[in-house]
Order: structure tokens, then sequence, then C-alpha cells
């Protein structure tokens, strides 16, 4: 079989694996053009060898330069760059193949892979770049041999044998990877930030509520945000997002968002610390667990209403720490309540139904009543077949009674108002899925949850959720089915990537490098590493190890077979009482062997194993067993004295 | 390394950790490679083996082996570089031995080395040509380049300048008188079939020839500058040797009594061939 042959189909897939990683990133137009030109491409290279002409080329390429130019935007540089590579790669491909040719697609290829890493932070990439490297150490071999020789022709079974053993090195190569990325140095402030931009926005969380606009809610699984924190109780799992003050009618927004001020919390409890990893969401909300006294993100901005915002829409993966004390109610330093109190206009059988609700009743047992109402009044919990109107409150509560959180919320925000109590509504997420193993919440976007806070005099704003428990809330991720259980299964792994990989910086790196110096200095051995860094800190060891195993392996020499030939042959002969001298030769020490020795299998022995050794053969096994059946053979008196 | 470079510098303003990855990747690889080509050319052994004549200027098939001592690792394209020649040995199983065929052309005569002798493979990725040097020393001793020409009027006789029909005179009306192994250069009709049959080697026929006359060929009557009489000479001592004439060689003070066998042939032109070279003519 030809070297190049075999190159080639290596050199394809290799392009491929590339072209799979980016190919859901770049434009439809791209695709379909780059399968376009490799599908004549692959016809040209195996069946029928045809000439493009140059300039044909040539002129696709300028096209496709200007046409990159045209599109080129400061936000936008990685696709339309993925874009062009791929074009030009496929065009690479038309074109007669030098050893120089080979190695520019294998180039142009792994420039693809690092141009998805931009585009992607998904777990998948590592995947693809194991599966790259192996091709790539396989191809590039044999890409020294073509270079080597082009017309070179081997045995299949020999090209096989060497594309196989040249996967030893990635093998090797992939346990110094690890350590190489641990301690590749990092900077705090990327220059080309911009050029990470990731992934579409999800929904299940959005920044305006709006009733009766659709009828149906989809159950979306996917992953909000995760947490890693100790597990909580159930009642404190309310993690806030955003406050809106404003309804018409229909819609809530927010108007008003207060300038930071200090607050206090009549009944506090412990303050939990933890870390949040934030799903790209296009919008700019912080998720915190209810009642934030801190968070640690560059430009984030936390507002009187304890929201905490970013300037700009959130497109990546990112990560903040964030202090909170669950309680369900705070009191602001500085606060207007009376700015709580609008209502629109035409809601006037609201406000009777409130006022015959609330009747003669203070504040907070008006506010009971309202949440006993909703909470365990006539109202059912429902996610489809919603009611589409223009009056959706009042269809909600006077006509068909179910409704999604929204409804209920809302209901009691309005009503509350209504009967001169200050409220508003409170957008984010309720409960999670906590993850034993990785000590961390799992918040989905099915979890997104609106709720209300109301204004009582020494009570400040107080947390009143009325939507019904029939919204039921799953805490263990070993509570779903079976699918969903598999699913968290992998959130794990999805959860290490993310924090070990993805979020790995200079700080992570200066507390791995502290850890790893104080843990051996310390005599103890006392180790104190989070579930992430453990998983590093093995990874390194065990590479460590297998080094150092190699190395031993390498020193302690192993005997050979014919070595081990050898002493058996002496063994055998010592039986007998006769030791060989260090330097005496073989056969002078069959020389002087006695006559009760059988000396004619003795000297059939060394004759044969000298035809070997001696021309540094290895001696094939059949002839070895036969070697060995003749030092059995060798058998005599021991002497006597 | 260019790409590792451009790709580390993206990975350090980007801050990406999967441009990262491959970086590192990219690194361990030239790593490995450096580790990997380095294995790749120790604990190899070459060895040339010469056929039995070989002539200055001449082109020579010479057998390059190639031993993998090692035991794991394959030698993976290696490349066997012997003076101006070289031979390509593209895999070989540790363990393993492979004979290669190569063509050498020594231009002087005597004990000629082969050098530069070394090893050399671009494995595994193309990134540097790795080169062992060999130790050791192969040498070949090299016969001066036979050219026809008079070696004078009285010792060449009648048959100073033999034709090839002098061949057809051996062996007719003579007796055999061994059979040997067939050496280069002996006349297809002098090998015996029924010998080479039964041993599985070509046997030559050997004569005796008493018609024929000893002849002493003497450096002193040749004529020209030092190596084209040795040329001369070489030529002379195969010609006379291949049609069975007893040949001696007088050169100076040292006279070979003329014998036919090829003891005699060897003798004669390692003679020529280390004439001059001090010390080492006179051994033999």
């Amino acid at each position: 079989m030809k070297v190049e042959g075999f190159l080639k189909i290596l050199t394809y897939t290799l392009t491929l694996t590339g072209f799979v990683s980016v190919a859901a990133h770049v434009g439809a137009t791209f695709v379909a053009g780059f399968v376009a030109l490799m599908l004549p491409a692959a016809w040209r290279d195996w069946r029928r060898p045809f000439v493009v002409p140059r300039w044909i080329l040539n002129a696709l390429a300028v096209a496709m330069v200007i046409v990159t130019f045209l599109r080129l935007r400061i936000d936008n540089i990685v696709v339309p760059a993925v874009d062009i590579l791929l074009v030009m790669i496929a065009l690479k491909f038309m074109e007669d193949k030098q050893p120089r040719d080979y190695f520019q697609i294998f180039v142009l290829s792994l420039l693809l892979l690092a141009g998805s890493s931009l585009l992607s932070l998904d777990m998948i990439f590592l995947a693809y770049l194991i599966a790259f490297l192996f091709l790539l150490s396989s191809a590039t071999v044999l890409l020294a041999y073509f270079a080597e020789d082009p017309a070179l022709v081997m045995p299949r079974r020999t090209l096989i044998a060497i594309a196989l053993k040249s996967l030893l090195i990635p093998l090797v190569a992939l346990p110094v990877t690890v350590i190489l990325f641990v301690l590749l140095p990092r900077t705090s402030h990327p220059f080309f930030d911009f050029l990470n931009r990731t992934g579409p926005a999800t929904s299940g969380f959005s920044d305006h509520v709006r009733l009766g606009g659709v009828a149906d809610i989809q159950e979306d699984t996917t992953i909000a945000f995760r947490v890693a924190m100790g597990r909580l109780d159930e009642d404190a799992l309310y993690w806030r997002g955003i406050v809106f003050d404003q309804f018409d009618g229909r819609t809530w927004k927010t108007l008003r968002t207060p300038p930071a001020t200090t607050f206090h919390i009549s009944a506090p409890t412990r303050r939990v610390r933890y870390t949040v990893y934030l799903e790209p969401s296009d919008n700019r909300y912080l998720f915190t667990l209810d009642k934030p006294v801190f968070v640690s993100l560059r430009n984030a901005r936390g507002g009187g209403n304890l929201v905490y915002t970013l300037p700009d829409p959130i497109l990546r993966k990112i990560r903040y720490e964030g202090v909170s004390v669950p309680a369900d109610d705070f009191i602001p330093a500085h606060e207007n309540p009376r700015a709580y109190l609008d209502l629109p206009p035409g809601l006037e059988d609201i406000r009777a139904l409130t006022a015959s609700l609330t009747r003669g009743l203070a504040p907070l047992p008006a506010v009971r009543a309202l949440h006993g109402y909703l909470h365990h009044g006539p109202f059912r919990y429902a996610l489809s077949d919603l009611p589409r109107s223009s009056r959706p409150l009042q269809d909600f509560l006077f006509r068909h009674r179910y409704g999604n959180c929204e409804y209920f919320a809302s209901a009691m925000t309005v009503m509350a108002r209504s009967a001169g109590v200050p409220a508003r509504l409170v957008g984010g997420y309720r409960g999670g899925y906590y993850h034993d193993l990785g000590g961390y919440y799992a918040v989905l976007q099915k979890n997104a949850h609106v709720w209300t806070e109301v204004w009582l005099e020494g009570h400040g704003w107080l947390r009143v959720d009325p939507t019904p428990a029939a919204l039921l809330i799953a805490t263990s991720v070993w509570q779903g089915g079976f699918g969903f259980r598999v699913r968290m299964i992998f959130d794990l792994l999805e959860y290490y990537w993310n924090i070990n990989v993805i979020a790995y910086d200079l700080q992570k790196q200066f507390r791995l490098l502290t850890t790893l110096e104080r843990t051996l200095r310390n005599p103890d051995w006392h180790l104190s590493l989070d579930p992430g860094q453990r998983l590093w800190g093995g990874g390194a060891l065990l590479s460590l190890m297998a080094l150092a195993g190699v190395l031993l392996l390498r020193r302690l020499k192993w005997p050979t077979p014919e070595e081990r030939l050898l002493a058996r042959f002496h063994r055998r002969l010592a039986r007998l009482g006769h030791t060989r001298h260090p330097s005496e030769g073989l056969e002078a020490f069959i020389a002087r062997l006695p006559a009760d020795v059988p000396r004619r299998q003795a000297e059939i022995f060394v004759a044969e194993f000298e035809r070997f050794y001696y021309k540094d053969i290895a001696i094939p096994k059949h002839e070895r067993a036969r070697l060995a059946a003749l030092i059995r053979s060798i058998s005599g008196r021991r002497p006597e004295g | 390394m260019a790409l590792t470079l451009f790709l580390g510098i993206a990975a350090i303003n980007t801050g990406n950790n999967l441009v990262y990855m491959i970086v590192a990747a990219l690194l361990s690889f030239l790593l490995i490679s450096g580790f990997y080509g380095k294995r790749n050319l120790s604990r190899l052994i070459v060895d040339v083996t010469f056929p039995e004549e070989v002539f200055a200027r001449t082109e020579t098939l010479v057998t390059v082996v190639l031993v993998n001592r090692r035991r794991y690792l394959p030698a993976f394209l290696m490349r066997v570089s012997l003076g101006e020649t070289s031979v390509l040995f593209p895999f070989l199983e540790a363990g393993h031995r492979a004979t290669r065929p190569a063509r050498l052309t020594f231009a002087g005569r005597g004990h000629q080395a082969v050098s530069p002798r070394y090893l050399a493979s671009s494995f595994p990725f193309r990134f540097f040509i790795r080169y062992r040097r060999l130790e050791g020393d192969v040498t070949a001793l090299v016969y001066p380049e036979p050219k026809p020409g008079s070696v004078g009027r009285e010792e060449g006789r009648s048959r100073s300048r033999p034709s090839e029909s002098g061949l057809d005179l051996s062996g007719a009306g003579t007796d055999l008188l061994s059979i040997r192994p067939y050496l280069v250069g002996d006349p297809l009709k002098y090998i015996h079939w029924k010998a080479s049959a039964r041993t599985d080697r070509l046997q030559t026929k050997e004569f005796t020839l008493p018609a024929m006359p000893p002849l002493v060929l003497d450096m002193a009557r040749v004529p020209g500058p030092l190596e084209g009489r040795l040329s001369i000479l070489t030529f002379w001592v195969l010609a006379l040797f291949r049609k069975g004439v007893p040949v001696g060689l007088k050169m100076g003070e040292i006279l070979y009594p003329p014998v036919h066998s090829p003891h005699q042939k060897h003798l004669l032109l390692r003679a020529l061939a280390l004439c001059g070279h001090e010390g080492e003519a006179h051994e033999g």
C-alpha cells in the first residue's frame, strides 16, 4: 500500500474532526460550501484525478477574502475567520499535495479547532481535541515517511503498525499536556477578551413579566446556573434576580432602581458563602441567594432592592462569589414605600375582592388573608392551556382560577397594593437540585419563579409566595426520573469541566500552587483541597507516578529471554556442581566439564545459543522452547564430596 | 513551532482555557517528539558487508545490516548514511534485523574507511532531523581500479595482450584438478552443475593447466605514474587468473612467485592495493 494513500485517509479524517468542531457555529452557507468543495476533492484524490485550473482556485480564494472583510465587525471576528479557514482548507484539498501542503492542511485544521474553542466552551471540545491529537500524531508520522520518499510503498500491515505505534506519542503526551495546562502562565486581564463569544441565549427567566401572552409554558430543563455551596433548607432556596415595580394591567416592568444602601435583617440567620457558575443568558442579572450581602465580580453593581447586575448582557459563562443571609425580610436604611402603591385603572373588581377579604384588618393580617386566599383558595397551579386574554388578572381571579406563578404573584401584588400595602414582584428562581457528589445546586430554567415582597412597617420587605405547593420542588438530583438522573450525572462532569477547565485562571493557578507548596511542607500531609483541586491534583500525581514508573522500569533492566535462558543453563550445571567463572567463555566452560556430564547436550545448546546470541538476533519463540528442552536433557550424577 | 507560539499568544490574550489546552498539547508533543526522536536512534547497530573484491572507482553493491536491539520501540524511518550514499529502513520491529543493498564507490585504493557513517531520522514529526554518528570504523580493502594497458614486451611475450578467445584454451584436454565454490567472475562454462545441485551452492571446476607457462609481472617494466601502473597490473592479474595462467608479481625487491590459485590472486591484488601504504604492503 502506498504511504500516501493512508496519509490521505488520515488527513481527511483530521480535517473532518476540525470541521465537525465548528460546524454548529458557522453559517450554513459555509458548511454547505465546504462540503460541496470537499466532495469533488475526495473524488479527485481517490477516483479520477482532474486538474482544477489554478486561476479558479485563486479567484475563489480572493473572493472569499473580500467577502470576509465585508462581513468583519469588531465584535464578530471569529466566525468570519473560521468561515474563511473552511474555504481555504477545501481549496487546499483541491490541489496536488506535496508534503508541505499536507502540513498546511494540518495547521489549518488545528486552527479550526482553536476557532471552535472561541465559539463554544462546551465539554465536547475535549473529545474533539483528543481525537484530533491522536489523528494528528499518526498523520504527522506518516507525513514524515511521505516526505522522505513520496513513492514509498509498504505492506498494509507495516503501515498500520507504524500508525498504531505512533499512538504511543499522544498517549504519553496527554498527561504532560495536563501538567502544562496547569502550569502555563495566565494573565488576569486578557487583551482580546471580546473574541470569546458564546452561544445562544436561553429562555426561562426574562427581564419582564407579561401575563396572558402565551398559552403553554415548556418545561425547560436546561441549566440556568450552578451554585457551589452546602445544602440548605428548601424554604430558603429563593434565587433573587430582578424586582418589578410597575404594572400596566398586563405587563410588569422595572422603573426604579434605588441606589445601594445598607439594610437590616430582623431575624438574622447564618451567612452563606457560595460560588455561582452562570450560563449565558442574554440579560444583565446576577442571581443571588435571597437577601444577598455581597457579590464579588468585576463591574457588578448592586442596588437598594438587592438586585445585582452587570453593565452588559451576559453572553458567556461567568463565575462569581456571593455572600447571603437567608431570611424572609429585610429593612433598607432608606426606602420610599409609597412608590410601590401605583395601580393601573380598570381594576375595580379586584379592588372590590380585596376589600371583601381584608376589611378592617391591619396590614400584616391583611397580607396573611390575601396569601391564604390565593395559596389555599380555589386556585390551581397550571403550566398549560393558560388563558390568553387582554384582562389576564381578572380572568385568572374570577373565571379560570388557574395559572402559573406569574398569575399568583401578580394577583398577590396587585391585591396587596389595593389594600394599601406597598408591594412588588420579585423574579428569579426557586429551588434547585442538590448534587451531593459535586456539592452544588443545579438550578434549571424550569425553576424560574416570581414571588411577591410586601412592605410592612417594622418588618421591611417581607417575602410572600402565594403560588400553591402544587409547584413540587424536588431538591435532590436523585429524585427525578431515570433520564433526568442520567442527565444530572453528565451535569456533574460538565460542572467539573466548568469550574476546573473553563474557569481556571491566574487566581486558581496561584491558589493551587500555594496549596501544593504548603502541602509539601506540611509534615502531616493534610490535604485540604476542594473537589476540583483534588481532581487536578490527583491527575497530576498520577501522571508523575506514571512517569516515575517508566523511568524506574528503564533503570531496572528486565532480563531478556536470552539472558533468562542462559541463567537457566547456568543453574542446571550448577546443580551438577559446575559453575562458570564470570570471565570464562561458554565454550571454554563446556570444554572443562568432566565426562560424567552429558557433554553432547551442553555442546549442542551452546552452539545453538551462540548462533543467535552473538548475531544479536532475538531467539524465536519455538527455538527458545527447543533450547529449554535441551537444558532439561542435561542430567548427570552429582559428583560426590 | 511558530504555530505553538502563535496559539500561545492567542491563549494569553484571550484567556481562553481551551486555547491553553491546545497550546499545552502542542508543547507536550514537541517535548515528547524530542524524547522519541532521541530514543529512536538509540541501541541500533549498523553493519556493512562487502563483496570479496572491491575495486576503486567502481560501483560496488554492499549489504547494510540494521539491528534493532531495543526491547519495545521499533526503529522508525531510519536513514543509514554511508559516505555519499544512504539507505532507508522504513520500519524495523524491536529485536529484529533487516538488510538492504547499497551502492558504494571508493575513490582510492588501500584500506578505505566508509565515512562519515551516521543514522538519521526525521521521526516522529519532521520538526527536526536527528543524527547519530556511528562509532567504530568500517573499512574495506579496496583494490586498484583495473585498467588495460601494456606490461612490457619481455614479460608479455606473444600473449602480452591475451584475448578472450584464450579462455577456450583452458580446460581443453586438461584434467579436472578440483571443484571449488563459485567466485564472481568465473566463466559460466566452468560451473560444475552436478556438484552445484548436490551442494545447493554454485561450484566451479578447476583444471590443471600444464599448457600455460607461468608468468611474472614486473612493476618496474610498466610505464606511467604509480596509480596507472597499479591499475594496469590489477587488470592483468585478473585477466591472467581468469585464463588460468599462474601469475607472479615483482614489486621492487619483493617477488611473489607465480602460482595459479584464488589465494594467489587475492595476495597479489592486496599487494597492489597496499603498494606504497607503508608497512602494510609486506604482510600477507
